[in-house]
């Protein structure tokens, strides 16, 4: 039976660095993918995990098995993506060229055989992240936890601190509008 | 009348799997009369599938980097663990050094200073010490040193005892070597100063003071012996 993230913390706070990296192994593809999907930057996503790890690391000595680590981790994560988006208030789009730029750079871990169908689908891919992109980022982070992140609506609002009924509202919103956005084909040099 | 835009949000929570059954039954039964909630269902659909296009990445962590970035601390923590125990190991030796040397070297040395006697017993030194003090610290000396020179050694420092009730300057000096004579226990010189003192008894002053140079050459002798040098 695997060690709880729990347990791990609590190895972790008597300087056992052998439980951090086993933490760090079990949550490294999780969260790259979290900031990823927020950040909309690979390069970003990986500046931001190192430094929730290092944030993990420093605060083991006072971290309390309160609530889920999982919840815990989520709140770091989600708070430091918040707070670089929001220090990024210039961005308003995401340039096509960057968005490409990921798109050939990153490994795909459900890669298709066909050249064209490759195409088609960077060409939905880009698509889908211009149009979550556009969201209001208090719909997008619900979304794209859900969504991608697969927590539970319990869980988002305990990362989010705010009620249950407002995490089902806002993920109805945001399908709605994703809805609306990707009936047609979305270009990112649109107006927003 | 319940409007399509909270059916559609039902829709979406359905899709989440956060319907109860009654409540998807309730959806269910809306949906088969509602041809733009059908669309809208229709549509949720295009849109998860096209969410699906966006594959997770899948990029392992430069563990290196972490352990760097946490590094200075544990190689902080490291130095000082080895700082600690390497002081911790140098001042229990120097203790250690320094109870040796004093266990080692308990002397008495008796000096003239000012306004009276000076007397360092050990590391101790109590100055202007009276003739009652000192008579005791003799006493203790005494009881000190082994039975096989303790009754030479009581005699010999009853006279003392005496010289010094007077205040005799040079005699207090060689009490001092007296005492380190008395430390190194060698039976034979204590018995010879013994008798030396025991001479002085009416003894002219040109008499007295051969005595105490017969004394101190006995006595550094007796000091060089001490230190490992073999007596001429």
């Amino acid at each position: 039976m695997p060690v709880s993230d729990e347990t791990l913390m609590g190895h972790i706070k008597d300087g056992d660095i052998e439980s951090f990296e086993l933490l760090v192994k079990r949550w490294e593809q999780p969260l790259l993918n979290h900031c990823y999907r927020l950040i909309n930057s690979i390069e970003l996503a990986e500046d931001l995990r190192q430094e929730i790890f290092l944030r993990v690391c420093r605060a083991a000595g006072t971290y309390q098995p309160t609530a889920k680590f999982s919840t815990w981790l989520y709140r770091i994560a989600t708070n430091l993506c918040l707070d670089t988006l929001a220090k990024q208030q210039h961005r308003k789009t995401i340039p096509i060229d960057s968005v490409s730029d990921d798109l050939d750079a990153k490994s795909i871990v459900h890669p298709v055989d066909k050249p064209d169908e490759i195409v088609e689908r960077k060409e939905v891919e880009r698509q889908v992240r211009v149009a979550l992109e556009r969201l209001p980022e208090n719909l997008r982070v619900i979304v794209i936890m859900r969504y991608y992140d697969g927590l539970k609506f319990r869980e988002i609002a305990d990362i989010l601190s705010c009620p249950v009924s407002t995490v089902k509202s806002r993920m109805a919103a945001g399908m709605r509008r994703l809805n609306q956005m990707l009936s047609a084909p979305v270009n990112s040099d649109e107006e927003i | 009348m319940l409007d399509c835009k909270f059916w559609q949000e039902q829709l979406v929570l359905s899709n989440c799997d956060e319907l109860e059954n009654s409540e998807r039954q309730t959806l269910e039964n809306h949906l088969q009369e509602c041809p733009e909630c059908q669309q809208f269902q229709a549509q949720l659909r295009r849109t998860q599938h096209m969410l699906d296009s966006w594959d997770a990445i899948d990029r392992p962590i430069d563990i290196e980097a972490l352990r760097a970035a946490i590094h200075p601390k544990r190689r902080w923590r490291f130095e000082w663990n080895f700082w600690r125990t390497l002081f911790w190991a140098g001042a229990t030796a120097m203790v250690l050094l320094i109870g040796f040397a004093t266990l080692a070297w308990v002397g008495v040395d008796v000096k003239w200073k000012d306004n009276g006697l000076t007397v360092r017993f050990g590391v101790q030194e109590i100055p202007e010490i009276t003739q009652a003090e000192l008579l005791q610290l003799l006493q203790l000396q005494r009881q000190a040193t082994s039975a096989e020179v303790s009754n030479a050694l009581n005699a010999f420092t009853e006279q003392f005892e005496t010289y010094l009730a007077n205040n005799q300057q040079q005699m207090a000096e060689y009490i001092t070597l007296i005492y380190r004579a008395i430390q190194s226990q060698r039976h034979a010189d204590l018995l010879q100063m013994r008798q030396s003192v025991q001479n002085l008894a009416g003894a002219t002053e040109a008499e007295l003071m051969e005595t105490y140079r017969t004394l101190e050459l006995l006595l550094t002798a007796n000091l060089e012996g001490e230190r490992g040098n073999p007596k001429p």
